[in-house]
């Protein structure tokens, strides 16, 4: 376990050397501090997992500078030391975050006790941390962005989210965060309190889907042994989400046209239509107009889903928010692998925002996730950054540079691989037979592809 | 704020802009076809009339012709859909020769239409003149 950090703020030396004997005796690194310049520069500067606070600073607010210790690390632990009679004073810094408080006199045992219980629950709150990241938890990811036309989205989310029936297409390239924003159309609407479900349309077997979304009753089929509700009673009065529509087939598409008209389900072998009080949010990245030319998706369909439609744009059009993204998934997964970044150098930032990230946001997050794991920080620099960012940026030389050639053959030649798939899905609108043909490849590996570059 | 009757077959779509409209803190009255909608007329007056064109029962096109024939026409903005007999563009066309004072084509977004609606109750009475967008 690595040596926790805790920063003493009193100006009483007496104190803080008190303090320091105390917490050094367990083994703690103490920093101190007199003045709230000197603990905002030491935040800044140092990693600290916990600061004691004298809410009494001489002429100095305490609760100022609470403030200002949490606005600089939101994930500080503080603890108050507070003086006989200035109890609430202590609520105060209580509301504005700070973890607990200690009355002066205190007693070594107390301070013990008192700076434990604040690291557990720290640690605590990393591996929740890292639950919620690995998917354990939910995903509890905001929609982060500044840019116009991202704006643009969450105006819409908000717009549409206000009505309850409302059914919502959500278009975007692969990575740009089609489930997110339905997510957040639920929660945001007054569905809220009920259930959101999740479906991938591509990614359960089509003979079992029917009965997965409609349930079946007892003995509608060989080994339909009970009863079984679908996936559309279990959203009632909630939400369902049905991504990769436009993989859905055609016999399944009929009977989702009628949920959408008639708002009843029929279980596989019922003879009953069930009222359904559901809101539909599809969505595809695909090019649905196109797969209504070549046949394979119902135009009617198409009409009632498309009642809201609602783009997401990829993420090489919207600007600043590649950096905005970054040093959100920077921060998240430094702090939940325990490591110290800080920041972006100018350089790295200027290849992240000149990349033209064709797996989108899913992409800029595992590279983050990536870097967390392997490097240290405390700034994130162009040399932690994979190789098809470099080449990128450098364009395309005929000399090979000494780090590339270091890599090794495998990587690199996955690299190019990478950019030849890329480039073949965009020639083909996305359309993966058209582009598995100009690779002069079976389909179900340019699929296999696709899925190893998360593309 | 606005009285406005909103015209579509579809419950849904009319939900939809109907929602848009509140939004745009407009008094919304609602009707599922044209025969529904003339019943309505004759009953309250309203600022505005938006209308889908193709709708069982009365269509969209009565609709607008019954209104521009009133003494005062009424103010009227049409929204096509495709369908599946009529191209989105040949009804867009066909809408655009109507005396209507806006044509807008499905879907609609929330701002699109306030928008539509402000534009078009900022005009002066005209909708007798075939106008396009």
């Amino acid at each position: 376990m690595l040596t926790e950090t805790i920063l003493i703020i009193d100006d009483e030396a007496f104190i803080r050397e008190n303090v320091q004997r105390i917490l050094n005796e367990d083994g703690y690194r103490v920093l101190e501090a007199a003045t709230s310049t000197e603990a905002l520069e030491l935040v800044a500067s140092d990693e600290i997992d916990l600061a004691l606070l004298d809410l009494n600073l001489g002429v100095e607010n305490g609760l100022d500078l609470l403030g200002a210790l949490k606005e600089a690390n939101p994930d500080l632990l503080v603890i108050i030391i507070t003086g006989y009679g200035s109890v609430e004073t202590a609520v105060d810094a209580l509301k504005l975050g700070a973890f607990d408080y200690m009355k002066k006199p205190f007693k070594a045992d107390a301070l013990r006790v008192i700076v434990k219980l604040a690291l557990q629950t720290q640690e605590l709150k990393r591996e929740v941390r890292g639950l919620r990241r690995s998917g354990a938890l939910g995903l509890d990811v905001p929609l982060l962005g500044d840019s116009p036309c991202f704006r643009q989205v969450l105006d819409q989310v908000r717009e549409v989210a206000r009505i309850p029936t409302a059914t919502v297409l959500v278009t975007g390239e692969s990575g740009t965060g089609k489930e997110l924003v339905a997510r957040a159309i639920h929660s945001l609407s007054d569905r809220k309190e009920h259930p959101f479900v999740a479906v991938n349309c591509a990614s359960i077997p089509t003979e079992l889907m029917e009965s997965e979304l409609f349930g079946h009753e007892k003995g509608a089929f060989t080994g339909a042994a009970s009863r079984k509700t679908g996936l559309f009673e279990e959203a009632h009065n909630g939400t369902i989400f049905l991504d990769e529509i436009g993989d859905m087939y055609a016999s399944l598409q009929a009977k989702l046209l009628r949920v959408l008209q008639e708002r009843t389900v029929r279980r596989v072998g019922g003879s009953k239509d069930l009222p359904v009080d559901l809101r539909v949010i599809a969505a595809t990245n695909r090019d649905l107009r196109q797969r209504i030319q070549i046949g394979t998706f119902r135009e009617d369909l198409f009409y009632r889903l498309n009642v809201v439609p609602l783009h997401l744009p990829p993420l090489r059009e919207r600007g600043n928010d590649i950096l905005l993204l970054a040093k959100h998934f920077l921060s998240h997964f430094s702090q939940a692998f325990g490591k110290s970044f800080k920041g972006i150098e100018p350089a790295a930032e200027q290849m992240l925002l000149g990349y033209p990230w064709p797996g989108n946001i899913r992409e800029l997050r595992n590279i983050i996730e990536r870097i967390c794991i392997m490097a240290h920080g405390p700034l994130l620099e162009p040399a932690h950054l994979p190789p098809e960012l470099h080449h990128h940026a450098t364009g395309h030389s005929s000399t090979i540079a000494e780090d590339v050639l270091n890599q090794g053959l495998e990587i690199n030649v996955a690299n190019y691989e990478k950019q030849l798939v890329v480039a073949a899905l965009e020639q083909a609108d996305g359309n993966v037979v058209k582009a598995a043909l100009i690779l002069k490849i079976p389909r179900g590996t340019l699929r296999y592809k696709m899925e190893k570059y998360g593309l | 704020m606005a009285k406005i009757l909103l015209i579509d077959d579809d419950p849904q779509v009319r939900a939809v802009l109907k929602g848009f409209l509140q939004i745009g803190r407009h008094q919304v009255l609602e009707a599922g076809n044209g025969v529904q909608a003339k019943k309505l007329l004759t009953d309250v007056q309203a600022d505005l009339v938006i209308t889908d064109i193709v709708m069982p029962e009365s269509d969209g096109f009565e609709v607008i012709m019954s209104c521009a024939r009133k003494d005062q026409p009424l103010k009227i903005i049409a929204i096509t859909g495709g369908s599946p007999n009529l191209a989105q563009q040949t009804l867009l066309a066909i809408a655009q020769k109507m005396p209507v004072n806006k044509v807008l084509s499905k879907p609609v977004t929330c701002e699109e239409l306030l928008t539509a609606v402000q534009d078009v109750l900022n005009a002066p009475t005209n909708a007798s003149l075939p106008q396009s967008t």
